[in-house]
């Protein structure tokens, strides 16, 4: 699904990631640990293709992302790829529902087809009931399923998630630990960058510890 | 002091690009403030410093010399009122012969005042100055005034004949300022004076003048008012339309600083909560903020000065040249010092809401909130445009301007000025276009044919020809102008109109009639009803005014076939032909064509001169005062126009800003670069589209209102189809250009926020 091939990225003279290969299988959980400033969100970054790196190739089903203009990689990021964020990044502008609804209409899709789909997914995630609400008025735990309810919308390859319980209770991130369980169980494929350890221990199949921009450690489980 | 100094500067060296606009801003709102401060005095100014100066006269009087003596006549001297008196000068009405006496295109031809009067610098009333050459002292010899006529070379030396034959040699270009001769001889020699002209400068300026010739006869007087408002009208039809100018540019600086300002303040709270942790109060914070902006704004001003004065210069200058102003000059200092200090009054008191609103915001709301609260605003909008069917980076779009109303109210407002700038220049450019097409016929006259009395020419049937008419010109003096009159007349039908715009009054029905130009009313103190007395070499005719109608020269008279050749010794229609060709310059009888629709005018010339039949297409004549107005308005509008989008540039600046994390979300869902583009340009084209509908009746308001005052200053009456000159597509593109500029202002903006870097903004959070 995913292959990184020595990829390095650098900011000045510092390198962000010094030389990482790493492949993913479909269908795979991993879980990018490792202390502030290692690079696993730029990892996540040079995946998700929001940002290029230095040198090295990402080569993401098939495609090397690397060579992809910025509208290649729009579309990319739309068809192939999902982003959860430990800060939700949902619109404050828009309802719920509109919120999920959004990446399907970037694409294109017609509003009453994005808004069944969206619906289906608000239902799966127990936050249907929530549609009209604004984002200011959700717990942190609504809103980061919101944000996986987006992240899901486009039925994404690849499913990117950035500290996804980092800024949620224990309890809401409990809840959201199952969400993705139950995700990758259904077999969806995820790259899961975080802090929490049980997290990690209870979502992924492997667990990469990333130090100094580069693969310290690699468990499977 | 110093802290805020040093606090100061580190928010300006943060937000270049606004400190830019700022300056930017008030270069743009300074420069048109000196222009149109500048002009109101200069037009005035040079003039009634020259009138002190050169003691001009308050009234100006001839005498009729053969009723009174010289010593009768001076001795008015000592009426009472009177301050000063120069003369009696004796005068003469002499004629310029329309051809054979001067050189070609030397000196116009028709009448014109001949003074005897040598230039003292010690003169009580009207001291003359020379411009180049001598005073005349011999016989033969003549000045002629700068006034009067222009040469493109030296004149002196060259010799000028009047009808009659008497002929001078030109010794110098004099001036007066009082216009009280067009040129001046030694004292003996004039032939045939008619008059005994007397110059008064009088306790009370504006005195009428029977109080001084009461029980003398008095053939014609003039104020000096009627000199001065010739001297100085070109330049103060510009005025309105200036100051027009200068108060929109104003308006719009406050609103660009206004909004400057506050978005600072907005998006700059966590500046405002560190800096309030540091120890600052709030009158320091406020302090901040307002030297963030004062600074920049007196730099934008002083260089707007510089720019105000050359340009004022330049048009003052052009005017003065254009227009004979006695002197014309820069601005004064006091101008320049009134417009810096009350551009920077308006600078420092718009900052000052938004500075003291920084100071008063408590550090630790400041500090958490990070961003200024102000988002979940107008959220039904958003709801109801995600529900139409227009495609989401649009709607999306739409809906922002809705979450920061203040922010767009001075956006819509500065595009609603830049638009309103459009739409009144635009009007102007039409109203003053459509004048000249009226009074100079150019939709109905397309082709002049001269011809002379001896070789007739028949157009009638002539392909492409719709109309001809016979039409005679002459040069006339009237009392109370110190130039010749253009009178114009055509043969035939008395009751055809020819194209001539009527304002006040009808056209001619009976012969003996006059048909005049507003300014000719109020040059002459007539009034449609009562009769003027025209002379041509000693012949006189007595017309009565029925009408003021638009007519080229402003000040010309229109009046029937017989009453014009009744001051010449010219048959009523053109005499069998010669066997010389037509010889242009020598005539003053024209062939006016109207051609079919669709003929070429250059086409019908070509066709003429190749049956050797001498022509021209009707030219269209901008005079020079006409030019610089042009050119003022064009270069006005595009400055208002281009601090319209500066302002539309520094919203989308802010807007970008406080969206950055919006644009990096929508990035990182897949929208492509040109969809967040879209989504930028759409919220502005929205302004925009408002800013246009309120920005045209508003430039609609300010022709109406400044359109007639123009025409006011410069003595002409509007007729009311001048003003209707907004035809339903000028409107649509008055609206389209307040998209325009909402886009144009927009765009750089948009296409940074549409290369955002999604990954930094996204972790900034």
């Amino acid at each position: 699904m995913v292959q990184l091939k020595d990829v390095r990225k650098e900011y000045g003279e510092t390198a962000a990631l010094a030389g990482v290969s790493l492949d993913v299988q479909a269908g795979e959980a991993v879980a990018v640990m490792g202390p502030s400033g290692s690079g696993k969100s730029t990892l996540l970054n040079m995946i998700a293709g929001l940002d290029r790196p230095t040198s090295g190739t990402v080569v993401v089903r098939g495609e090397d992302i690397t060579e992809m203009g910025e509208s290649e990689l729009a579309r990319y990021r739309r068809r192939r790829i999902g982003m959860v964020f430990q800060f939700f990044n949902l619109l404050d502008d828009l309802p719920v529902l509109e919120n999920v609804m959004l990446a399907a209409q970037l694409l294109g899709t017609p509003r009453k087809q994005a808004q069944a789909r969206a619906m289906e997914l608000l239902d799966e995630l127990s936050i249907a009931d929530r549609r009209n609400a604004y984002p200011v008025v959700l717990s942190g735990g609504e809103r980061q399923r919101v944000g996986v309810a987006r992240a899901l919308m486009n039925r994404p390859a690849l499913l990117l998630a950035d500290e996804p319980t980092g800024a949620l209770d224990s309890r809401a991130g409990e809840q959201v630990m199952d969400l993705l369980l139950d995700l990758n169980q259904i077999g969806q494929t995820l790259l899961i960058v975080t802090h929490d350890e049980r997290l990690a221990t209870r979502v992924a199949d492997r667990v990469v510890a990333f130090e100094d921009g580069h693969v310290a450690a690699e468990v499977t489980r | 002091m110093k802290a805020v100094w040093q606090a100061a500067q580190f928010a300006v060296r943060r937000r270049k690009l606004q400190t830019s606009i700022i300056a930017l801003v008030l270069l743009l709102s300074t420069a048109t403030v000196v222009l149109a401060l500048g002009l109101l005095v200069t037009v005035d100014g040079p003039y009634d410093k020259a009138f002190a100066q050169q003691h001009g006269a308050h009234l100006m009087v001839s005498y009729d010399p053969a009723k009174a003596t010289a010593a009768q006549v001076a001795a008015s001297a000592s009426r009472p009122g009177v301050t000063a008196a120069g003369g009696p000068y004796r005068s003469q009405i002499v004629n310029v012969p329309e051809t054979g006496g001067t050189e070609p295109g030397m000196l116009p031809p028709g009448p014109l005042t001949v003074t005897e009067r040598t230039g003292r610098g010690d003169d009580p009333v009207d001291r003359l100055t020379l411009k180049s050459g001598r005073w005349a002292t011999a016989p033969g010899e003549i000045v002629l005034g700068s006034g009067y006529a222009r040469f493109p070379f030296d004149p002196t030396g060259r010799k000028v004949t009047f009808s009659g034959g008497h002929t001078f040699t030109i010794v110098g270009i004099g001036r007066s300022i009082t216009r009280s001769a067009e040129a001046w001889v030694a004292p003996g020699q004039l032939s045939a004076p008619d008059g005994l002209q007397m110059l008064y400068r009088l306790a009370d300026p504006a005195a009428p003048a029977g109080t001084i010739t009461a029980g003398l006869p008095a053939a014609s007087s003039q104020s000096y008012l009627a000199s001065r408002q010739q001297a100085t009208e070109a330049g103060k039809v510009a005025i309105p339309f200036l100051v027009a100018f200068g108060i929109a540019g104003l308006v719009v600086a406050v609103l660009i600083i206004g909004n400057v300002v506050s978005g600072a303040v907005v998006s700059g709270f966590r500046h405002i909560g560190v800096l309030k942790a540091l120890g600052f109060s709030p009158t320091q914070v406020t302090g901040v903020y307002l030297v963030m902006v004062t600074a920049p704004g007196v730099l934008g001003s002083l260089a707007g000065l510089v720019i105000g004065n050359v340009l004022a210069g330049v048009v003052t200058t052009t005017l003065g040249d254009s227009y004979d102003l006695p002197t014309a000059s820069g601005v004064s200092v006091w101008v320049d010092v009134l417009a810096f200090a009350g551009v920077l009054a308006v600078v420092v008191f718009t900052a000052l809401v938004p500075a003291v609103r920084a100071g008063r915001i408590p550090a630790a709301v400041a500090v958490s909130a990070g961003a200024a609260p102000g988002r979940g605003r107008a959220l039904r909008v958003q709801r109801a445009l995600a529900r139409t069917r227009l495609p989401r980076p649009v709607s999306l779009g739409l809906g922002l301007p809705f979450a920061r109303p203040g922010r767009t109210a001075m956006t819509i407002s500065a595009v609603a000025f830049g638009v309103a700038a459009v739409t009144f220049a635009a009007g102007l450019d039409r109203s003053l276009n459509s004048y000249l097409a009226d009074a100079e016929l150019t939709e109905t006259v397309h082709v002049v044919v001269p011809i002379d009395d001896r070789r007739p020419i028949s157009l009638e049937g002539r392909p492409g020809t719709a109309k001809v008419a016979l039409t005679r010109f002459d040069q006339v003096h009237v009392p109370g102008f110190d130039r010749a009159v253009h009178m114009k007349a055509y043969q035939g039908d008395i009751g055809d109109r020819h194209g001539h715009r009527m304002v006040h009054g009808r056209w001619l029905a009976a012969p003996g009639e006059a048909v005049v130009g507003d300014p000719f009313l109020k040059t002459s103190g007539k009034k449609i009803g009562d009769t003027v007395v025209v002379t041509k070499d000693g012949r006189k005719a007595t017309l009565r005014i029925v009408g003021t109608a638009l007519v080229d020269g402003g000040d010309s008279v229109l009046t029937d076939w017989a009453s014009l050749n009744s001051l010449g010794d010219r048959k009523t229609t053109p005499a069998a032909p010669a066997s010389a060709g037509p010889r242009t310059g020598m005539v003053t009888s024209f062939l006016e064509v109207t051609l079919t629709p669709g003929t070429s005018p250059k086409d019908y010339v070509a066709a003429l001169k190749a049956d050797g039949v001498e022509a021209d297409t009707a030219a269209e004549g901008i005079e020079p005062g006409q030019v610089i107005v042009l050119g003022l308005i064009a270069l006005l509008t595009l400055g208002l126009a281009a601090v319209a989008a500066l302002g539309v540039f520094n919203t989308v600046i802010l807007n970008t800003r406080d969206r950055a994390r919006d644009f990096g979300v929508l990035k990182s869902l897949g929208a492509t670069p040109r969809q967040v583009l879209t989504v930028v340009l759409a919220s502005m084209a929205a302004l925009g589209l408002a800013g246009g509908l309120i920005g045209l009746p508003l430039g609609v308001v300010a022709h109406h209102l400044v359109m007639p005052a123009m025409a006011d200053t410069g003595g002409i009456v509007l007729p009311y189809g001048l003003m209707e000159i907004f035809p339903w597509p000028l409107m649509v593109l008055s609206v389209l250009a307040g998209i325009a500029i909402a886009l144009l202002g927009a765009l750089i903006p948009a296409g940074r926020a549409a290369r955002i870097r999604t990954a930094a903004v996204l972790h900034s959070e």
